[in-house]
Formats: structure tokens, C-alpha cells, sequence
């Protein structure tokens, strides 16, 4: 059974785009463009995987992380960091301690790059 | 020429770092329009949705729009202030503004409207650097109204204003909204770190407002350059201009 998937992606255009091209692929998808209606929609449905931009508007995305990975509830959540900035100064132990399963560079992430990658977490292959 | 210059309060070139951080900033906000350029194209490749093309049209248009507002500085820069400036109708070049704009606002569910307050003299100004700093801020607050209406639970309509009126030291010119929002503390921050910091525009837009800084330093070629402005109950942004005199026998 595919997986559920919440977008969390301040841009419409893309978030629209990964939503349809995803879920032509099988995937129940979710959308969000702030912090608030992803905890929202984290809290009504049982979500698998977390594909998000760090960059949101007027919000950190590393808090929002860091939210998530407090509830046990959510620790099996997938995430998938998909940024427009390049994630340099982001340390290894910040990433392990968030447990983030990937993270892409979004000019270089295709769509096909995204659907492998979610269809290895689908599959708990490791990325 | 050069005490006239400067009694007209024109600011002298940017310097070297200045536009190093706007060539920063630019950089950074072609980014997203060439991604989602690039998705479409391969989400459209199996598809015949005329929509996405239209879209891509969109996104490639104003992305080449930023590129020549920058572009139009680099070379008003190299031509020296004094030549690039005449006798500009403030009215004329906010409505052509306006004009250019309102594609750019229905593709956004956005209405553009202008607010000209009676007749103003001509100001000195470059006609080409004016108009493109309007569109360039006209486009931000467009952006800006968009994600506070799509943020907000009431639905508030979305609008933007171009308006001009008097002031005690000249003529003022710009964008403007309901919005109470921006104000002098987040511009001036925003200025000290735009090209070092990613999204110093964090308050109001999710992306780097490059047209704003765009703005900014095509109207500091002409006028003091962009300040917190008020409009009747609006707040926006507006560059406050020197009249010129060169037609008052006419």
C-alpha cells in the first residue's frame, strides 16, 4: 500500500506540481503552505512521509523539525528535505537527531528524483 | 552642474558592494522561477495542458523582467546620473506602471489600482529606471497580498495601489496596501542584509523581494530612494522626487 504523504512547500506552483506528479504515481498527498496547517493536517491524518522546503515565510523550518520529533506519535515519520538553499551549514549530528531521511537540492531534484526517493522510503529501502 | 546635482538631493552611484549584494540577491531569486520553469516543463512533457505552458510563459517573463530591471541599473550606472535624467509626468509613467502590471495581477487574482492626486509638475527623473521600479515593487506587494490572502481564515481582498501625491520636499510616487505590516524597522533591516542573508524579507515574503532592492537602487538614481511611505490609510513603499523646474515656463 503506498504511502501518505504531506507537502509542506510555501511555493503553490511547486507544491501543486509535486502534489499531481505524485500522485499520478499512486501516492495520497497532502498540502500545506505554512507550519500551521501541516501540524494540522499531521494531527487528522496518518501521514508517512513529510516532503518539505526549510524556507518558509516567517517560520524556521528546523523548529517545525524539531516540533515533529518531539511527539513519539510522529517518530516514524519519513522526512524529506527538499530545499531551495544549499544545507552546508547544517551539521551531521542536527540531521541525525531530526532524523532526516534525505535531504535534495531543489534545483537539482527532478520530479523522477523525488519519486525514487519516496517510492525507496515507501519501500523502508534505506536512501 | 555638480551644486545643482546636489542641491537636487540625487544620490550618487551604488557602490561596488552594494550591487554585489543585489547581484547576490538576484541570483538567489531567479532560483525558484527556473525551478518551477523546469518541473512544469517535465510534468507537462506527457500532458496537454495548455494551462502549464501558459504558466511557464508567466514565470519566464517575469523572471526575464528582474533580469532587465537589473540589467537597466548596470547601465544607467555606467551612464552617469546626469544624462539619464528629464522631466518625467509622474501620473503618465504610474499608470503605464499600472498598465504593464495588471497581466502580472490577473495571473494573481490581484486588482491594480492608481490614485493620482491631482496635477503634479514633472519630476526629473529616468523614465525607464521609474517605471521599471514601480512594476518591480508592484509585483513584490502583489506577492505579498497573495500570501496574506492565502494565510488568512477572512479572505481579504487582494489589491494593490499606485498612487503619487505631495510632499513637503517633493513629490511622492508608490506602492501601497491596507496591509500594516511593513514599516521602517523591517526595510532598513532588510537593506542592511539583503545579499548576505537569505530571505531578509522574511516578514513579508516567503522569497528574497529582490524587486524591492531592485527598486531601490533604480530610484536612488533619481530621488532619496525607497522609505516606509502612508497613502489616505494605506502603508506602502515610495521614493520622494525633486520637481523639475525645466518646463515651468512652458
Amino acid at each position: 500500500m503506498k504511502s501518505n504523504i504531506l507537502i509542506l512547500e510555501p511555493d503553490r506552483v511547486l507544491s501543486s506540481i509535486y502534489s499531481k506528479y505524485l500522485s499520478e504515481n499512486r501516492y495520497k498527498l497532502f498540502s500545506a503552505y505554512k507550519v500551521e496547517d501541516a501540524l494540522e493536517l499531521l494531527d487528522q491524518h496518518k501521514i508517512d512521509i513529510i516532503l518539505m522546503e526549510l524556507q518558509i515565510s516567517g517560520h524556521n523550518g528546523l523548529e517545525f523539525l524539531y516540533e515533529i520529533r518531539s511527539y513519539p506519535e510522529w517518530d516514524d515519520i519519513k522526512i524529506i528535505i527538499n530545499s531551495i538553499y544549499q544545507l552546508d551549514n547544517i551539521n551531521s549530528l542536527t540531521l541525525d537527531l531530526l532524523n532526516i531521511s534525505k535531504i535534495l537540492y531543489k534545483p537539482e531534484a527532478k520530479l523522477i528524483t523525488l519519486l525514487n526517493v519516496v517510492n525507496d522510503l515507501s519501500s523502508n529501502k534505506t536512501v | 552642474m555638480a551644486l545643482q546635482f546636489q542641491q537636487l538631493g540625487v544620490q550618487k552611484s551604488y557602490s561596488d558592494l552594494e550591487l554585489k549584494n543585489l547581484f547576490f540577491s538576484l541570483a538567489e531569486d531567479l532560483k525558484l522561477p527556473l525551478i518551477q520553469i523546469s518541473r512544469i516543463a517535465e510534468f507537462s512533457k506527457n500532458t496537454n495542458e495548455t494551462k502549464l505552458l501558459r504558466q511557464i510563459e508567466a514565470i519566464a517573463d517575469n523572471s526575464l523582467h528582474l533580469i532587465d530591471s537589473f540589467i537597466l541599473n548596470s547601465s544607467l550606472q555606467n551612464l552617469g546620473n546626469l544624462e539619464s535624467l528629464q522631466p518625467v509626468s509622474v501620473n503618465a509613467s504610474l499608470q503605464d506602471s499600472a498598465h504593464l502590471l495588471s497581466k502580472y495581477a490577473e495571473n494573481n487574482n490581484c486588482n491594480i489600482e492608481i490614485e493620482i492626486t491631482g496635477k503634479l509638475e514633472p519630476i526629473l527623473a529616468n523614465p525607464n529606471a521609474l517605471k521599471s521600479a514601480m512594476i518591480n515593487l508592484g509585483k513584490v506587494f502583489i506577492n505579498y497580498e497573495k500570501e496574506r490572502q492565502n494565510n488568512s481564515s477572512n479572505n481579504p481582498k487582494c489589491y494593490v495601489k499606485l498612487a503619487s501625491h505631495r510632499t513637503r520636499s517633493g513629490i511622492a510616487a508608490g506602492v501601497f496596501t491596507d496591509s500594516r505590516s511593513i514599516n521602517s524597522k523591517i526595510l532598513r533591516q532588510a537593506k542592511k542584509i539583503h545579499g548576505k542573508a537569505i530571505n531578509p524579507m522574511n516578514q513579508l515574503v516567503s522569497n528574497n523581494g529582490i524587486g524591492i532592492f531592485i527598486a531601490d537602487i533604480l530610484l536612488k538614481q533619481m530621488s532619496s530612494g525607497l522609505r516606509v511611505a502612508y497613502h489616505h490609510k494605506q502603508t506602502g513603499l515610495a521614493a520622494t522626487f525633486s520637481p523639475s523646474h525645466q518646463l515651468e515656463l512652458v
